[in-house]
C-alpha cells in the first residue's frame, strides 16, 4: 500500500480520468474526497471508494473560491490532515479561434484555472504541514495548439505556469508540484468514437502505443507515483502520459 | 506481491552507485535482475544478492550485447525491462577535451545505450511487451557543462525520443530520466565538492541533493506496468532546480 493513511482531494472525480485516480488512489489505501457537480456519479463512485478505505463527497462549484476553502476545511476536520490535491476538474468548449469568445474564457478559466488556484491555495498550509504533493492537469491541447482549443489551451498553459511557480516557491516547504499531460479514454471521448469512427480511428493511429490510456490503469496510477514517496525529488514537471503522442520540449 | 512480478530485468552499470541501487529495488520488487557492468570485481559483490545475475558487459561492443541479450533471452524465455544506466563521466574543463576524449566519452554514453536498444528491443518486440529507461542529465535540457559528458547525454536524449516513435507500435516502450546531482561516492570525492554542493543545495527548490533512492524509484515506475501508457516521456529529477 504505497498510499497508506494518507488523505486526497480529487476535483472532478465523478467520472473519467478523475474517478479513476479515486479509485487507484483508495486502492493505495488514501481516503479520498470527491469533488464534483455530479451527484448522481458521485455517489457511484464514493461508493467504489469506500470498497477500500473512507471516502467523501462534496457537491461544489468550484467556481466559487469559498467552496475551495470549504472543502479543506472538511476534509481536514474529518481526517486530521491533507497529503493529496489533485486538480483535475476543467470544463470548455471546442470552436474555432474566430469564433471564441469571452464567454468561452470565462467559462475555461472559471472551471479549470481558478479552481486549480484556489485549492492550491486554500490547502497550502495543510500541505506544508504533511509535506504534501500536487498534481495538476495540462493537455496536449495547450503543449501543441490544437484547433479549436483556444480556450482550453490557454487555460491549461496558465496552469502549467502557475504550477511551476508553487514548484519553486513551496519547494523549500517540502511540497512537490506536479502536472499530468494524459489522453485517456474518457466518456466523452466514447461518446466521439461512436460519432465519428473515422476520425476516432486516425487519432488512435497518430498515437506511438496505438491505443488511449485507462483512467485508472494508465493515469490513476502514474498519479500515485506522483503522490507517493517514489517521486520526492521531482517538482515543477509535467509528465506526457500520452502514448507517446508528444515529446515534451 | 511485487510490482515488477515475474519480469526479466537488465540494468547496466548495475554493480556499483545508482544503477547497484536498481538492481536491488527492482529484485525486491518480484524481477528477476541481470546486472550489467563492466567491472567484475564489482560483479561478484552484486551477485550475492537474491535473483541478481551479474553478467560482463562492455557497453560500447556490440558481440557483447548480441551475446548478453540471446543469453538473456535464451535463459529465461522474454526480456521485459533494460534500463541503460552504465555511463563514464568526465572533470576535464572544456580547454582539454580532445577528439579522443570525444570519442570515448560518445562511445561509451552514446553508443552504449543505441547499441542496448538495438540488440535488446527485437527480443521485447517478439512478445508486443517491454520498457526501456534510458538515463541522460540535466545537463542535457539547461545550459550547463561545455564538454563531451553534455554531449553524449543529449545524444541520449534525442536516440531515447526517437526510439519511442520507432517501436512504439510493437509495443516497447522507451522512456528518459534527467537526475540532476546525485549524492554518489564520487560526487562527494570531488575537490571542490563541499562548498560546490552547499552552493547548488541553496539553488535547489526542495534544499537537498538528489540520493541513487530517488532515480531507482522512478526507474523501476518507468519499468512497471503502472506506466504502460507513457512513451518518448522525459523525467526531470532534480529537486526543481532546472525548473527555475
Amino acid at each position: 500500500m504505497r498510499l497508506q493513511g494518507k488523505v486526497g482531494i480529487v476535483t472532478g472525480s465523478a467520472s473519467g480520468i478523475g474517478r479513476g485516480i479515486a479509485l487507484a488512489m483508495a486502492k493505495e489505501g488514501a481516503h479520498i474526497a470527491i469533488v464534483d457537480v455530479n451527484e448522481e456519479k458521485g455517489k457511484e463512485t464514493l461508493a467504489e471508494v469506500n470498497k477500500f478505505t473512507e471516502g467523501l463527497l462534496f457537491i461544489k462549484n468550484i467556481s466559487i473560491k469559498e467552496n475551495a476553502d470549504k472543502v479543506v476545511d472538511e476534509v481536514v476536520k474529518k481526517f486530521g490532515k491533507l497529503d493529496i490535491l489533485v486538480n483535475n476538474a476543467h470544463v470548455s468548449r471546442q470552436v474555432p479561434f474566430v469564433e471564441t469568445t469571452e464567454d468561452h474564457f470565462d467559462l475555461s478559466f472559471g472551471t479549470g484555472f481558478y479552481p486549480t488556484f484556489y485549492f492550491m491555495k486554500a490547502a497550502y498550509p495543510e500541505l506544508k504541514k504533511s509535506k504534501g504533493k500536487v498534481i495538476n492537469f495540462a493537455s496536449g491541447a495547450g503543449l501543441d495548439g490544437q484547433p479549436t482549443q483556444t480556450s482550453y489551451a490557454a487555460a491549461k498553459e496558465a496552469i502549467r505556469g502557475i504550477s511551476r511557480v508553487a514548484a519553486n516557491e513551496w519547494g523549500p516547504d517540502g511540497i512537490n508540484v506536479n502536472l499530468i499531460s494524459p489522453i485517456a479514454l474518457t466518456p466523452g471521448v466514447e461518446q466521439w468514437r461512436q460519432n465519428d469512427p473515422k476520425s476516432y480511428d486516425a487519432m488512435i493511429n497518430k498515437i506511438p502505443l496505438r491505443r488511449l490510456g485507462d483512467t485508472e490503469q494508465d493515469i490513476g496510477r502514474v498519479a500515485v507515483f506522483l503522490a507517493s514517496d517514489d517521486s520526492d525529488y521531482i517538482t515543477g514537471q509535467t509528465l506526457m502520459v500520452d502514448g507517446g503522442s508528444i515529446k515534451l520540449r | 506481491m511485487g510490482r515488477l512480478d515475474n519480469k526479466v530485468a537488465i540494468v547496466t552499470g548495475g554493480a556499483s552507485g545508482i544503477g547497484e541501487r536498481m538492481v536491488e529495488l527492482f529484485s525486491q520488487e518480484g524481477a528477476i535482475v541481470i546486472a550489467a557492468d563492466i567491472n567484475e570485481a564489482a560483479l561478484e559483490r552484486v551477485r550475492q544478492k537474491e535473483n541478481v545475475y551479474g553478467m560482463k558487459l562492455n557497453v560500447s561492443s556490440e558481440e557483447d550485447w548480441q551475446a548478453l541479450a540471446k543469453e538473456v533471452n535464451n535463459h529465461f524465455g522474454k526480456i521485459d525491462i533494460l534500463v541503460n544506466n552504465a555511463g563514464i563521466s568526465s572533470e576535464k574543463q572544456y580547454q582539454e577535451i580532445n577528439l579522443d576524449d570525444w570519442g570515448k566519452m560518445l562511445s561509451i554514453n552514446g553508443f552504449g545505450p543505441f547499441a542496448g536498444m538495438k540488440h535488446v528491443a527485437p527480443y521485447m518486440a517478439e512478445q508486443k511487451k517491454g520498457s526501456i529507461v534510458n538515463i541522460s542529465s540535466y545537463t542535457a535540457q539547461i545550459g550547463q557543462g561545455f564538454n563531451h559528458y553534455s554531449a553524449s547525454k543529449g545524444a541520449v536524449r534525442a536516440i531515447s525520443k526517437a526510439a519511442a516513435t520507432t517501436f512504439g507500435h510493437q509495443g516497447v516502450r522507451v522512456n528518459t530520466l534527467f537526475p540532476g546531482i546525485i549524492e554518489t561516492p564520487m560526487t562527494k570525492s570531488l575537490e571542490t565538492s563541499k562548498d560546490l554542493l552547499g552552493r547548488l543545495v541553496q539553488a535547489t527548490p526542495l534544499q537537498r541533493l538528489g540520493q541513487p533512492e530517488d532515480i531507482a524509484n522512478a526507474a523501476l515506475f518507468l519499468a512497471s506496468d503502472e506506466s504502460s501508457f507513457i512513451t518518448g516521456a522525459e523525467l526531470v529529477i532534480d529537486g526543481g532546480f532546472s525548473a527555475q
